[in-house]
């Protein structure tokens, strides 16, 4: 049950409101982490690569919950280290802002955050936008885990196997697909029947599916 | 509102001297010319009187020179035709000495047709008779006599004179004169200006004068002329002493003096202007200086009061999830309820924050239809614990049937700032008359509908000296005022298109009203604030925050 846990990692400096914080979002069933400082966290996350970066297969959802105004290194700051570092594949960030950073937190939006509040919110603002955090951060982590799955099935792929692809997905028959390559029915026929064992997967159809979305994701997540 | 333009221009030292230097000098020019006017006028009468003289005695000769040429007839008219020169001769008669007087009188003036009662006859023959007499004892010397009225309204004047060699051969002429016709004549020749006019002849004191036919000595004036028009010696500028250059020269010095003084005195009065405006303008920037500072404070204070209140609120949040979720039914209904209390107020607080202390923050406002009851239940309860304090009654009177149009942040900042205002005025105020009315009524200006908000205290009043900027930032009468309280409702206010004034009432108090839209409205100023602290690279806050 516990490993089920949601992560939200929660850098805020003002120790009562990340206690608060806490205790909410421990209420709420999350697993909370907070850091007082940007630079802590990024030494913890070094450490803790896989726990906030999805890029491994087991990453639960996860969100960032950060304060814009942080001692010495400032939220933004922060968030733009982390961007550079991990590009698409990071979290979803939420920034927590004083009124007044209205225009910082828009900026930080169109960088690629995914949402702010601003101080004080209402808890359930707070917890509606968190828990679509989480969605989103699901939804990049199957995206992902489907994207490293297939590609790894594509490397078992030899290259005369790779090269059959894009002739099945566009519908061709068997038949033509051998006039295509000068080769036999036959052969063709084994090779096709090892595309799909190879990728798991049973009609043209379904592949052609499958190639899609991983082209899709691909640019997405190395974008 | 600039009725005068002067009105502004505060009085200074040297405006003052210029001033007064200034009216000195045109007294002193008035003076002057003035004076000059009046020895131009003396000049002028004396030469006015020679002139009459001169005619006087150039008629007066050439008629007694007809007198002696003359000779005797018992009718001079038909005998001479020189006697038609002397128009204002009436008759000479000439009679032998010893004659009867009287008859010779009266036939005379008969045949010179001039209307004879008892009483009139009498009058002419009494004043030619000493004249006759006189000019036989004394022969060859012409006698003139007094000037009298006829009943005819006409002035005539007698002459005699008795031309002898002889006392036995003497012969008297003697006759009467139409005073007017030879006053006219003597005008005529002296070519007076318009302005005098001859009107006498001979006063009381000179009831005769003689002159001598033979020896041409110089005649006697018989003529008293009498100026008709007074000279009013200020505003009847005579033109004659333009004609003296030294006066020329006196009066372009002055003209020269009162312009480069005028001059001066308009260039003085531009300057204090232009400073007025420029202390004006620099009153202004350091105001906006100061508010740019406290932009910059409250958003550091904003954001340091907006930590615990997130703290607040998320504790109060977790309460209220934590009772919904171990209730079932209605178990900690009333809880929830004081929990959502706590939020709301924490809400509220946020808003304030944000509304009144965030002075470089562009907040839109959201205005909507409010209900002034609604905002006497919110703020009622904060004006009540304030005027328990300051043990002062308070009396709403909410008369409106319409709804007011704003944002009702703004509106209840405004009049919960104005009625602590009051309240706390009222401080020196005897606790029995310690009262705060707040009174609501609909009006309608221009065809627009608006609610009118009167809050009267009956507290010290608002001294004159505060009462011009009373809106502006850091201006305060009270002992431990911020001045920021009205000038932020004054920039609420604007935004919110809700016009306050201020007068003073009878109970020596203030009414400060609130005017406020009824009507939907559309353009809202964007922007009141001063954004110069663009987000994002402010150092100063930053230190605040931590």
């Amino acid at each position: 049950m516990k490993k089920s846990k949601n992560t939200v990692y929660l850098i805020e400096d003002d120790d009562d409101l990340a206690k608060a914080l806490e205790t909410l979002l421990t209420e709420e069933n999350y697993n909370c982490f907070r850091y007082p400082t940007a630079e802590l966290f990024i030494e913890e996350s070094a450490k803790l690569k896989e726990s906030f970066n999805f890029q491994i297969n087991s990453a639960l959802p996860n969100c960032c919950l950060i304060d814009v105004r942080l001692p010495n290194m400032s939220g933004i700051n922060l968030f733009n280290k982390l961007i550079k570092q991990n590009g698409k594949k990071l979290s979803p960030v939420i920034f927590l802002t004083g009124h007044g950073d209205l225009q910082m937190a828009v900026d930080s939006l169109k960088k690629g955050a995914f949402d702010f509040l601003t101080k004080p919110y209402k808890t359930e603002d707070l917890l509606q936008t968190i828990q679509n955090g989480i969605e989103e951060s699901r939804l990049r982590i199957e995206q992902h885990q489907f994207v490293s799955a297939f590609e790894k099935k594509l490397n078992l792929l030899t290259s005369r196997e790779k090269e059959l692809i894009e002739p099945i997905i566009s519908g061709l028959s068997n038949k033509e697909i051998a006039a295509k390559f000068q080769n036999s029915i036959r052969t063709i026929e084994l090779h096709r029947a090892r595309v799909f064992e190879k990728l798991d997967l049973q009609s043209a159809v379904e592949l052609a599916k499958f190639i899609e979305r991983f082209n899709s994701f691909y640019a997405d997540l190395n974008n | 509102m600039r009725i005068f333009p002067l009105e502004n221009i505060n009085m200074r030292k040297s405006t003052l001297i210029l001033s007064l230097a200034l009216v000195t000098l045109f007294v002193i020019s008035i003076n002057i010319i003035q004076q000059i006017g009046q020895q131009n006028q003396i000049i002028k009468n004396e030469l006015d009187e020679k002139r009459i003289k001169d005619a006087l005695v150039a008629e007066i000769t050439s008629f007694e020179d007809f007198i002696a040429s003359i000779n005797y007839s018992e009718n001079i008219k038909e005998q001479n035709r020189s006697l038609p020169l002397f128009n204002w001769i009436l008759d000479i008669q000439a009679m032998n000495n010893g004659s009867d007087v009287e008859i010779f009188s009266r036939s005379f003036l008969e045949s010179s047709g001039i209307a004879l009662d008892q009483t009139s006859f009498e009058i002419a023959f009494i004043s030619i008779l000493p004249l006759i007499n006189a000019s036989q004892n004394l022969p060859n010397r012409v006698f003139y006599g007094k000037s009298i009225d006829t009943n005819e309204q006409k002035q005539i004047f007698p002459f005699a004179v008795t031309k002898s060699s002889n006392l036995e051969q003497s012969k008297t002429y003697f006759g009467w004169a139409d005073t007017s016709l030879f006053l006219t004549k003597i005008e005529k020749i002296a070519d007076l200006n318009v302005d005098y006019e001859l009107n006498v002849i001979a006063n009381d004191k000179l009831t005769s004068e003689t002159r001598i036919i033979e020896n041409k000595s110089p005649p006697i004036n018989i003529v008293v002329s009498e100026y008709l028009t007074t000279q009013s010696p200020f505003f009847s500028i005579n033109f004659e002493f333009f004609k003296d250059t030294r006066t020329l020269m006196l009066l372009a010095i002055n003209l020269l003096l009162w312009f480069a003084l005028g001059l001066s005195l308009i260039e003085h009065l531009k300057r204090l202007k232009s400073e007025e405006r420029l202390k004006e303008a620099i009153d202004l920037g350091q105001q906006h200086a100061k508010l740019a500072t406290i932009g910059e404070l409250a958003s550091g204070i904003a954001h340091e009061i907006n930590q615990p209140l997130a703290t607040i609120e998320t504790y109060a949040g977790l309460t209220k999830r934590a009772l919904l979720k171990s209730s079932k039914n209605n178990d900690f209904k009333k809880e929830q309820e004081y929990v959502d209390e706590i939020r709301n107020q924490t809400d509220r607080c946020s808003r304030i924050i944000k509304s009144v202390l965030s002075l470089k923050v562009n907040d839109k406002i959201k205005l909507t239809w409010l209900n002034l009851e609604d905002l006497k239940e919110n703020i009622g309860p904060i004006i009540n614990l304030k005027a328990k304090k300051h043990s002062v009654k308070i009396n709403w009177s909410l008369l409106n049937k319409k709804r007011a149009f704003s944002d009702k942040i703004s509106l209840e900042q405004i009049i919960l700032n104005i009625c602590t205002n009051g309240i706390e005025a009222m401080q020196n105020t005897p606790p029995s008359s310690r009262i705060l009315n707040i009174k609501a009524v609909d009006v309608q200006i221009e065809n627009k509908n608006y609610i009118e908000v009167i809050v009267s205290d009956r507290g010290c009043g608002i001294p004159i000296n505060i009462a011009k900027n009373l809106f502006n930032p850091f201006v305060t009468y009270k002992t431990n005022g911020t001045g920021l309280g009205l000038s932020l409702c004054k920039t609420l206010s604007e935004k919110c298109l809700i016009d306050i004034s201020h007068n003073k009432n009878p109970y020596d108090g203030t009414d400060f009203r609130i005017l406020i839209p009824a009507f939907e409205q559309t353009n809202i100023p964007e922007s009141f604030y001063f954004n110069t602290n663009p987000v994002g690279n402010d150092s100063s806050v930053g230190i605040l925050a931590k």
